[in-house]
């Protein structure tokens, strides 16, 4: 752009580096697949829909701990399942040299998944 | 060749014909002739391209860019998503002719107007204090999972709180925008210390005063840091789907 867009705003670099950063977080976040790299975009798309239904389970169940319906014993279980399945999900994203960012997929309007 | 779109314009006959002769300086990107194709009063503003995958990188979605600003300057415009390409300029009557009304509803729809953009900050991210929870604390005899869960529970209400201040923060911008008679689209939070997204649709002649109501909120939020863009093409407010 040939001209200041900025009418009005903190100084401040960092904050505008974070932006810059969220952007090319959005570049990289699209899904790739092609004949060369099925096997990686095929494993991102299916962690993506895991990790998206982990947080879900886990939104659901901080709910639940919230409404203080759980008994000790089932806190104890939850917390059991809940932390086995994020370092499953840990071990897969490693195997598969995956970040965090790689799988919070960019929706496009919709914005990110996660 | 093909034909990339930049934008479409709504303007009188001569006024476009000043853009075919040149008058007003703009070039497409990689220094290509701009011409337009027009159907009743509104013109899609083209140039040549070779295809897609040779034109696609961000040399030239910027150059892309600042042609649609450039353009926005002189003419009401729907800007178009880089890389929009049409085998010829017939293939461009078509899409004209046939989308004429929606295309017509939009251009009313941003006349005269501007996007801006508005993004608010924390300044730091214990900067609202999420409650004291005496009864997730971490105790020491708990398991490793109760723990775990606990910890999960102090992360899953600092979300909450920040959702629920970012929510009051949605209502009273609103509040102080209202009189604008500007058209306020919120989007998601971008992460970090983001507590606020959105842009807005106003009056080009109204920047000045929505530059004092950002400052105004500002004024009243040490806490916050706000950033207002603008004036941009109106990208987030055309809702059109060309057939």
């Amino acid at each position: 752009m040939k001209e200041n867009k900025i009418l009005y705003g903190t100084e401040d670099m960092e904050v505008l580096t974070a932006q810059l950063d969220t952007l090319s977080a959005i570049t990289d976040s699209r899904l790739n697949v092609n004949a060369d790299n099925v096997d990686s975009g095929l494993a991102k798309l299916v962690l993506t829909l895991v990790e998206l239904i982990r947080k879900l389970i886990e939104k659901q169940a901080m709910r639940r701990v919230e409404g203080g319906t759980l008994t000790d014993e089932e806190i104890e279980r939850l917390g059991e399942t809940l932390m086995k399945l994020e370092n499953k999900m840990e071990e897969l994203k490693k195997y598969f040299n995956l970040s965090d960012r790689d799988l919070n997929i960019n929706l496009g309007p919709l914005g990110d998944l996660m | 060749m093909h034909k990339l779109i930049y934008a479409i314009i709504h303007a009188k006959k001569e006024s476009v014909c000043r853009l075919m002769n040149f008058d007003i300086g703009i070039q497409g990107i990689k220094g290509r002739e701009l011409s337009a194709v027009s159907f009743n009063d509104i013109w899609a503003v083209v140039s040549d391209a070779e295809n897609k995958d040779s034109e696609m990188n961000n040399d030239d979605a910027l150059e892309f860019a600042a042609v649609t600003e450039e353009l926005s300057h002189m003419f009401t415009l729907l800007p178009m998503r880089f890389g929009s390409l049409l085998k010829s300029d017939a293939e461009i009557l078509k899409v004209l002719e046939k989308n004429y009304d929606a295309i017509r509803n939009n251009l009313i729809k941003v006349e005269g107007k501007s996007e801006y953009g508005l993004k608010v900050f924390r300044n730091s991210s214990d900067i609202i204090p999420v409650p004291e929870l005496a009864e997730v604390k971490q105790a020491e005899g708990n398991s490793v999972y109760k723990n775990y869960i606990l910890n999960k529970f102090n992360e899953y209400r600092a979300d909450e709180t920040l959702l629920e201040y970012s929510e009051k923060l949605k209502t009273e911008i609103a509040e102080h925008i209202s009189g604008l008679n500007a058209v306020i689209k919120c989007n998601k939070v971008t992460g970090g210390n983001n507590v606020y997204n959105a842009v807005l649709l106003l009056e080009k002649e109204m920047t000045d005063n929505l530059t004092q109501t950002v400052i105004g909120i500002q004024s009243c939020h040490k806490e916050l840091n706000m950033m207002l863009t603008g004036p941009w093409a109106p990208y987030n407010f055309v809702d059109i789907t060309l057939k």
